[in-house]
């Protein structure tokens, strides 16, 4: 059987159809990203390992339950999510992060359809982004991290579209006290 | 040192004999899921049916206090408890695929309206004066009428008055 060929989502449902096999493959594809993902969630790097493990059993585990016919990416990133708020819980706390006082302006229309330029802005995000409280960091990483659509960060935190659009809009608020981000300059 | 994750998790699924849940063990919870929907549900528009029905009842039961503010008979607990069941629903429809993308306040809305609406349909409707006519029932009525509605235990109720031969 060549998989390579095979989609996410065909990958997924072989495995239904098959018992489980081609969970390596699957494993192979998200290990790196999700890795990556966790990784920015929580600050201990054994932690995060520990949680994608958990991801791919309960991926393994729970595979029927995977509706075939939608995308098969928010639906795994949402499994490592759970997962490595999970880990997050059960170790010592992150930093505590509401020091940072930032009354949003309501006012501000967030037009989702706007992007800031990705790249710019990844890269003065890195050093400052764990200072964020967790709520606005996942969503800041899962979109100039991860390149996720709001569409895929709704589907993955189960949170409605504009709130995802709102915490990012809160999260670099938050972040512009710390880095000179004028992101309005990139909107 | 970074661990193979790959490797120990097949290490694990093996050593550990992980299983993979069947599709019917999934079917079952959407089933469970649906029927805890429908009874939450079916219990709210009850409790809101009750809400409606009991200050009428009373006042039926007192003609002499015919006038009385239907607000002073109002059962307030009935209220908090059939809003802390509707709570309830949106918290399980926020649990069904597509449930958490809708607006949190427009789906309350929805759902208190849907609950208000078939609670008060169902108080105009003839069902509670036919569950009365049952003495389990009329027992259950009489119960949430003393407990629930204010001044409700201090009416005068022919039912529960001592007869004349005791």
């Amino acid at each position: 059987m060549n998989f390579d060929s095979l989609s996410d989502e065909e990958l997924a449902l072989y495995m239904q159809q098959n018992n489980g096999q081609g969970i390596e493959i699957l494993m192979e594809r998200y290990e790196k990203p999700l890795l990556r993902y966790a990784k920015r969630l929580i600050l201990d790097p054994d932690c995060a390992e520990d949680a994608i493990q958990n991801t791919f059993i309960a991926t393994y585990q729970n595979i029927n339950s995977y509706d075939t016919k939608r995308p098969f990416s928010p639906w795994i990133y949402r499994i490592a999510h759970n997962k490595t708020i999970n880990e997050i819980r059960s170790h010592k706390p992150q930093i505590k992060l509401d020091e940072i006082n930032v009354i949003p302006d309501s006012k501000t229309q967030i037009d989702i359809n706007t992007e800031i330029d990705i790249k710019k802005l990844r890269h003065k995000l890195t050093s400052k982004i764990d200072l964020l409280p967790i709520k606005y960091k996942e969503v800041i990483v899962l979109r100039y991290f991860e390149d996720k659509n709001y569409d895929e960060i709704s589907d993955i935190l189960k949170i409605p579209k504009n709130t995802v659009g709102v915490r990012i809009k809160r999260g670099l608020d938050k972040l512009k006290i710390f880095i000179d981000i004028k992101y309005k300059d990139y909107l | 040192m970074t661990k193979d994750i790959k490797k120990e998790t097949l290490k694990k699924i093996s050593d550990e004999k992980i299983k993979i849940k069947s599709k019917s063990y999934f079917q079952l919870l959407n089933i469970l899921l649906y029927g805890i929907s429908v009874v939450l549900i079916l219990t709210g528009i009850y409790i809101f049916n009750l809400m409606f029905y009991l200050p009428s009842r009373s006042q039926r039961m007192l003609p002499q206090e015919s006038t009385t503010n239907y607000l002073s008979l109002f059962p307030w607990p009935l209220l908090i408890a059939g809003s802390m069941i509707v709570g309830l629903i949106i918290f399980v429809y926020r649990n069904y695929e597509g449930g958490y993308k809708k607006h949190l306040a427009i789906t309350a809305g929805i759902i208190f309206f849907i609950i208000l609406f078939g609670g008060a349909l169902v108080a105009g409707a003839n069902l509670n004066e036919e569950l009365e006519r049952k003495p389990h029932f009329k027992r259950f009525y009489q119960w949430n009428e003393d407990n629930f509605v204010p001044r409700g235990h201090q009416r005068m109720n022919p039912d529960r008055l001592p007869s004349p031969m005791q």
